[in-house]
């Protein structure tokens, strides 16, 4: 489990990439303001490509009770994958959905794992 | 604002409850006169609001729906009828706050006014160097500390404002860090605005967009870190959630109708400047607006009733024409309402002026 500090650390040097662009400041600030709609707590966030940044990944926790309301998530613009983890196994009450959000660099795999 | 919500913090404010706040700026009088001032306050201002007539216009606003007097300036604790102010207030039922800047806070005479507030909103612009070159003043941040240490030994609520600017986004993580620690309430930041002092000493240096989109997932990201313990909040809209709830920005559809009755659904802030003036939304809206004068408050005269009559269609287009030049507009997604409101009410009243000549 990584520290709040790390998750900080890492949140800051994504953010002040000089390669996190207006375009995919946009992006990121739109799904996070999406998912807030969704009552989607944002628990992360990074990019993903190389060198240049091909999108971001917004990773969030929802209780299982919850997950319905993730069912328009992908009126998101530009979200192309979610992959949700249960946590609590055997029982899981927490899902971890990680979204990607940008250009797609692998086959799409719509809908959740 | 951010997004508007008020899910709830502990400072004697419920979250269930509507609130609608009356900003009064008693006097521009201040011991800083700091870069960023959007009312231009500073030392040797003399002119302040008597509050004889102020009591008559908080009984009627009251009445009226309103029910939190937030007093800034200025500095609030130079303006000479404070107590006497805040009294009042208590007296006819106000939850009341202020926006100081700290650093006077330890005076006896001082003390005593905070046994009538419920909330101390202390403003910090960084940490020292940040802070003290923003506020013109080498020692301000340490002042500015030691009442905050003065309030959490006395056990007052109180919370940290912040104007977010092109230089301070990246430490708003060990701000909060740094408000939390010290016992605050509330994180709430500000966007720069452009008036005022502003205009001229952050000219070259305007909030970007990039700095906004920045700032705006920082506080989401706050927002969550600190749920429960200590309220966070972005006074701006992603232009997103605007387009999904105008009623945001109290837009209620074509069929509206602004009446006294749902004046206070539409008009959530009024504000009183130092000359009496009333004024919808925000300090520096447009006189044109002008709702009425606290020196010329006639009850019978129902200065509510009135502006509705006379003015709310007008104000209503107003906010209308705003939102459709925010919903044109793809390069502006984190939209400082109150600044932008502010602006075209200004520019609104210019035409009009250029009509009537």
């Amino acid at each position: 489990m990584e520290t709040t500090s790390k998750i900080e650390d890492f949140l800051m040097s994504n953010l002040s990439d000089n390669r996190m662009d207006k375009a995919m400041l946009k992006k990121l600030s739109s799904a996070v303001d999406k998912l807030r709609k969704h009552d989607v707590v944002v628990e992360r966030i990074w990019r993903y490509g190389q060198p240049a940044i091909d999108g971001i990944v917004v990773s969030s926790r929802v209780r299982v009770k919850d997950f319905g309301r993730l069912s328009n998530i992908f009126d998101i613009p530009e979200l192309w994958k979610a992959e949700v983890f249960p946590i609590g196994l055997p029982y899981p009450e927490i899902l971890q959905v990680n979204m990607r959000i940008g250009e797609q660099i692998e086959p799409p795999r719509h809908g959740f794992l | 604002m951010d997004s508007c919500e008020t899910d709830g913090w502990d400072a004697g404010f419920n979250a269930d409850q509507k609130f609608n706040v009356i900003h009064i700026h008693p006097t521009r009088r201040c011991n800083l006169a700091c870069r960023h001032c959007y009312s231009t306050s500073g030392p040797g201002i003399r002119h302040e609001l008597a509050v004889g007539p102020l009591n008559p216009f908080l009984e009627y606003t009251f009445e009226n729906g309103f029910n939190i007097v937030s007093i800034s300036g200025g500095e609030p604790f130079l303006y000479g009828q404070l107590k006497d102010l805040l009294k009042a207030a208590k007296r006819i039922g106000y939850l009341t706050q202020v926006a100081t800047n700290g650093m006077l806070l330890k005076s006896a005479k001082n003390q005593e006014c905070l046994e009538y507030l419920d909330l101390i909103a202390v403003s910090l612009d960084g940490f020292a160097d940040q802070h003290d070159q923003i506020r013109c003043l080498n020692g301000a941040f340490e002042k500015t500390v030691q009442g905050i240490e003065f309030l959490k030994s006395i056990g007052k609520d109180f919370g940290i404002i912040h104007t977010v600017t092109n230089q301070s986004w990246p430490i708003l993580i060990r701000l909060a860090d740094f408000a939390f620690d010290k016992g605050a309430k509330l994180f709430q930041l500000h966007p720069l605005e452009y008036y005022g002092r502003a205009q001229n000493e952050f000219s070259t240096d305007r909030l970007t967009q990039e700095s906004l989109h920045r700032s705006f997932i920082l506080a989401r990201y706050l927002k969550a870190k600190y749920y429960g313990r200590m309220h966070v909040q972005f006074d701006v809209f992603h232009r997103d959630y605007l387009m999904d709830f105008p009623q945001a920005v109290s837009l209620y559809g074509k069929d509206f109708t602004i009446t006294k009755h749902n004046f206070p659904d539409f008009v959530k802030t009024i504000v009183v400047d130092e000359w009496g003036s009333v004024v919808p939304f925000s300090y520096g809206f447009s006189s044109e607006f002008e709702i009425c004068n606290v020196r010329d408050y006639n009850r019978a005269r129902d200065p509510f009733q009135h502006f509705v009559e006379t003015k709310g269609a007008a104000l209503y287009e107003l906010i209308e024409n705003c939102f459709r030049e925010i919903e044109g507009d793809e390069h502006h997604d984190i939209v400082a309402w109150t600044e932008f409101v502010v602006a075209r009410s200004l520019a609104a009243s210019s035409k009009l002026v250029e009509c009537l000549n």
